[in-house]
């Protein structure tokens, strides 16, 4: 028998098959983020966590009502639809004027708190829920065995799509929505009622989740973290498919299915990793996505975003020497072990600040920079036998050198898009921590030596490495202080502002842009570094994505484009972590929480609503 | 007449002791602290998570720490699954907190790194709830203990049992992580040395929602056995996935290296009957079992104790064992050259012992989970296949390349 590529062409069927119905979920999915995309400008971060609600509801359905798969599959995403019509009028509404960036962070809290429910109300195991007797038992085809129920999700899947689409693009109703996207006033004024058209958008994509979910509880447990990883996966679909395009997400979540079952076949370890890689390249050449209009209002998001940057003042100064001189005396009151961690954070967040503050670009990736440095620098103490400071120039080093060749792709793109370039970025890297012998893999690092610096100073005294750590920030918040400040700073701002202007005033631009990027790299690997050093540990927790979501939520709470928001931020958000963890499961409620009304009631953080209140930049 | 005789005995008997206790040498060494750290959030929540601090104060409970006049304080706290937050936590709690043992810590990064912890702060550390067996090989410590499992008690356990009823040729699904990679290493070395042959294996990443692709790559290979190398929520879905791919009927069969009863709970015996596994504790077993489930499953929600739990009951019951013996118990060092000097005996594991290294030693056993129609009450699944005694069930104390061994 011939053999296709080392493996039988019999197998090879079977599996281009089994991909296929993974991408039909992908398609279901990605159909309903991209209208909700379409329609309301929001990223539906929840939907994950809808997708689990439309499981758990037909599992509570039968469980408790007796009602099987077949009036579920109508009933639960009409019950998990009302529950999003109730979360966009109570909360969504309120940010459509806003930057994508809210609407996503809201929506990443809503979800914290749903998964966290139900975990508590379930557990974590998750609940089995039967195949229906109708669809048991499958056919052997020549290539495989093809259960019933798998050939049914992809058959309905396909007709729910397509039924989607011919709503959007051939009814009057589906003409009113795509008028309304394109201008919400204009159609008012023709006497349609927009918002509660908007209302019923969300209802529908939300309840397209739940189908999905009510089509997946058969085959997989029905556990209320099903969704949490899923979305990630989604939503590059939606990205690559081009944010809003209803035909692209549907293509483009059958054909990742399929690329995602030959990553399978011939090298399994990527097949999560491979999404991501597709997305970067499809970033790199068509950034609006494969079936994507250009991108027009891309210059919006980051203006929208970098609204009051701090020019920096004599307020300024003294809060900086203010803060210096509680820090020194910190570790008297306070464990230094926290402060440790929330001044290494603290630089972390700064980076992130530091670019979207005064070059306006949203890094979703900088955990690879934070993580990427902190295992250089723990392998060099650790393996090479480097003394401390060494070690962490390594780090720096090393996420400088990292943030050269990402930033080469990077920084080509603007918006959202160069967010979802970090973040594809980052994933691969992730994967490379993960694969690589010299990380350790999940294990991480471990036990890495503190030794002593510049030979002499013993770190492995708590207050010694205490006052290292200071040191280090301190230095590193006076030269990030310095630069913002400097012409260079100055060019910076201005291409935030008004890039063809500056472009036409000669600067290269594109220079700038990628010297900032490096800048902001290294700023987050003296962070990621001295964090290995201070913890003797660097792991994986670090290069994870929800590492660079939690940069981004540091600075939103202590306020986006403010010098001293970043350091707020992340003595709060750290403090969360570590007070917070005697209330065990609660954390995640109170993290989402906190989102929420972050979002909600204190969009200019906590150092920028002093700021604004006082009126003094800090 | 007799009962009535021999309740007023036991009365007697009772207010005796009670009458005498004050008598016994009441405990110097000041107030006691656990802290118990696990998952308490995400994927291993129910294997561990709060019915481990319910397990500790169970114990500590019909220690009669109280009577002895010791002050026992339980802490708990969520490592979330990353080593960074708990290793800063086991930190926080000795440092800042008075913490003076640590229980449980699943997740064997997390177990490693609060290892490390202890060992420089000199903390007594049960651990319980890791898998790795690096625990008592490489990272061994002298102020650490593990307690219940670990990979190549899993992976000698099973991988024996199953070629030895025939089961001569595998194919691993395994998780793509240290844990699913070291209990693959170990399984596959222990089939190899009994004379079967690994046919292939594929690396799933961590965690894997659809399994569908790897079962039919294990179908490809003609193994007779599937060994799944992953736990948690992996472990279900494949389960699932191969009984709706028809694995049985292709002729092979599934070999689950961790598999703890939520995870047999969570599946439903349609969908597990037939597993084969090996665990070192099951709540059906004994009299004094059954009574630790029920109370354990009042005071959980109507949740039975998983080998987890038990390990923790039994390994905290120990730790005050030793600590009254001692008299004190802020040195970890001390403590648990104590507890491995005294032979251990508790409600739930028997007798056994404590090595050099740290490892706690008992008998372990291979279980079948039951058809849907051999279960009788609730939480009724396993069936005893065979007992493996504990001088066979761990890794020899040569092989390990631990320091403390010499």
């Amino acid at each position: 028998m011939f053999e296709l590529l080392g493996i039988p062409p019999q197998a090879l069927f079977g599996q281009l098959l089994l991909g296929l119905i993974n991408g039909s979920f992908y398609a279901l999915l990605s159909l309903g983020l991209a209208v909700i995309f379409g329609m309301l400008n929001i990223i539906n971060f929840t939907h994950g966590a809808q997708y689990m609600m439309g499981a758990f509801t037909a599992w509570l359905l039968m469980q408790y009502l007796g009602i099987g798969y077949w009036p579920s599959l109508i009933i639960a995403p009409i019950i998990v639809g009302i529950t999003g019509v109730i979360i966009e009028r109570t909360m969504l509404k309120r940010l459509y004027h806003l930057d994508h960036l809210y609407g996503l962070l809201l929506t990443f809290g809503i979800a914290l708190i749903i998964q966290a429910a139900f975990r508590h109300q379930y557990g974590s195991t998750g609940q089995p829920y039967p195949i229906p007797a109708e669809l048991q038992g499958g056919v052997r085809l020549p290539f495989m065995f093809l259960p019933y129920y798998r050939a049914w999700v992809i058959v309905f899947s396909l007709a729910i799509c397509i039924a989607t689409w011919l709503v959007i693009e051939k009814t009057k109703l589906g003409s009113y929505l795509r008028a309304a996207t394109e201008n919400p006033t204009l159609v008012r004024s023709f006497g349609i009622n927009v918002p509660k058209m908007i209302t019923l958008t969300y209802g529908g994509g939300v309840a397209l989740a739940a189908l999905a979910g009510v089509l997946a509880a058969p085959i997989y447990q029905v556990n209320p973290l099903m969704g949490s990883d899923i979305i990630i996966v989604v939503f590059a679909v939606v990205v690559i498919g081009g944010m809003g395009s209803i035909l692209g997400s549907v293509i483009t979540g059958f054909t990742l299915g399929l690329v995602e079952g030959l990553t399978k076949v011939f090298y399994p370890e990527a097949s999560t990793t491979v999404v991501f890689v597709i997305m970067a390249i499809v970033l790199m050449i068509r950034p609006q996505g494969l079936f994507g209009k250009p991108p027009s209002a891309a210059g919006a998001v980051e203006s929208a975003l970098a609204g009051s940057v701090a020019e920096g003042g004599k307020t300024l100064n003294w809060a900086m020497a203010a803060i210096a001189g509680i820090l020194v005396l910190a570790p008297l009151v306070l464990y230094p072990q926290f402060l440790m961690k929330a001044l290494c954070l603290a630089l972390y967040a700064i980076a992130v600040n530091l670019l979207v503050g005064f070059a306006g670009l949203l890094s979703f990736g900088h955990a690879m920079f934070l993580g990427g440095a902190g295992y250089v620098s723990a392998h060099a103490a650790k393996v090479w036998g480097f003394p401390p400071e060494l070690a962490i120039l390594s780090g720096i080093a090393a996420s400088g050198l990292l943030g050269v060749l990402t930033g080469f792709i990077a920084i080509r793109r603007q918006g959202i898009y160069f967010s979802m370039t970090t973040l594809a970025l980052s994933q691969m890297i992730f994967f490379f921590c993960l694969q690589a012998p010299f990380t350790g893999g999940e294990d991480g690092i471990q036990s890495v030596p503190r030794g002593l610096l510049f030979g002499f100073i013993d770190t492995k005294n708590q207050m010694t490495m205490y006052y290292v750590v200071l040191g280090i920030f301190l230095l590193t918040l006076l030269l990030v202080h310095r630069i913002i400040h400097s012409p260079f700073g100055e060019v910076l701002k201005a291409i935030r502002e008004n890039e063809a202007r500056a472009i036409s005033l000669g600067y290269k631009t594109d220079r700038y842009k990628m010297l900032a990027f490096i800048l902001s790299a290294m700023v987050a690997g003296v962070g990621g570094a001295t964090k290995a050093i201070v913890f003797q540990l660097a792991s994986l927790t670090d290069v994870h994505w929800s590492m660079s979501g939690e940069a981004v939520l540091m600075t939103l709470v202590g306020g986006l484009g403010t010098v001293l928001g970043p350091v707020l931020g992340a003595f709060v958000i750290v403090a969360m972590e570590n007070y917070f963890a005697e209330f065990g499961q609660w954390v995640t409620v109170i993290q989402g929480f906190v989102f929420i009304v972050c979002v909600l009631a204190f969009r200019r953080g906590i150092i920028g609503e002093i700021a604004f209140r006082t009126g003094k930049p800090l | 007449m007799r009962k009535t005789g021999l309740k007023l005995a036991a009365a007697a008997a009772g207010l005796l002791a009670m009458a005498a206790a004050p008598a016994f040498a009441q405990y110097k060494g000041g107030p006691i602290k656990i802290g118990v750290m696990n998952d308490m959030s995400g994927a291993y929540a129910d294997i561990a998570g709060k019915g481990s601090v319910w397990a500790a104060q169970k114990a500590i409970e019909d220690f009669g720490a109280a009577a002895k006049g010791m002050q026992v304080e339980v802490v708990s706290a969520d490592h979330q699954n990353k080593p960074d937050v708990g290793s800063a936590l086991a930190r926080k709690w000795i440092e800042a907190d008075g913490v003076d043992m640590i229980s449980d810590v699943n997740t064997s990064s997390v177990g490693l790194a609060v290892n490390e912890v202890t060992r420089t702060l000199n903390k007594a550390y049960l651990n319980v709830g890791s898998a790795t067996s690096d625990l008592t090989g490489k990272a061994c410590a002298p102020t650490t203990v593990h307690w219940v499992y670990d990979t190549w008690m899993l992976a000698n356990g099973t991988g024996s049992a199953v070629v030895a009823t025939g089961g001569d040729s595998w194919f691993f699904i395994t998780a793509d992580y240290a844990f699913g990679l070291a209990l693959e290493r170990d399984t596959e070395a222990v089939v190899v040395k009994n004379g079967g042959k690994v046919l292939g294996k594929v690396r799933a990443p961590f965690p894997t929602a659809d399994f569908s692709s790897f079962m039919l790559q294990a179908q490809t290979s003609k193994a007779k056995i599937v060994g799944l190398a992953n736990a948690g929520t992996d472990t279900i879905n494949s389960i699932k996935t191969a009984g709706e791919f028809g694995l049985a009927q292709s002729g092979q069969k599934l070999a689950g290296l961790l598999i703890f009863i939520s995870d047999v709970h969570a599946l439903g015996l349609k969908a597990a009957q037939g597993l084969t596994f090996t665990a070192p504790w099951y709540w059906d077993m004994t009299d004094d079992n059954r009574a630790f489930a029920k109370a354990y499953s009042a005071g959980n929600g109507g949740k039975y104790p998983t080998f987890d739990h038990a390990g923790v009951y039994s390994s905290t019951m120990h730790y005050l064992k030793a600590i009254e013996a001692l008299g004190s118990h802020k040195d970890g060092t001390a403590v648990i050259a104590k507890m491995k000097e005294m032979p251990t005996d508790d409600k739930l594991f028997g007798k056994g012992t404590i090595r050099a290294d740290g490892r706690k030693i008992h008998d372990v056993y291979l279980f079948e989970v039951k058809k849907p129609e051999e279960s009788k009450y609730p939480y009724d699944y396993y069936k005893l296949k065979a007992t493996i005694s504990a001088d066979k069930a761990f890794r020899p104390l040569a092989d390990g390349g631990c320091p403390l061994v010499k």
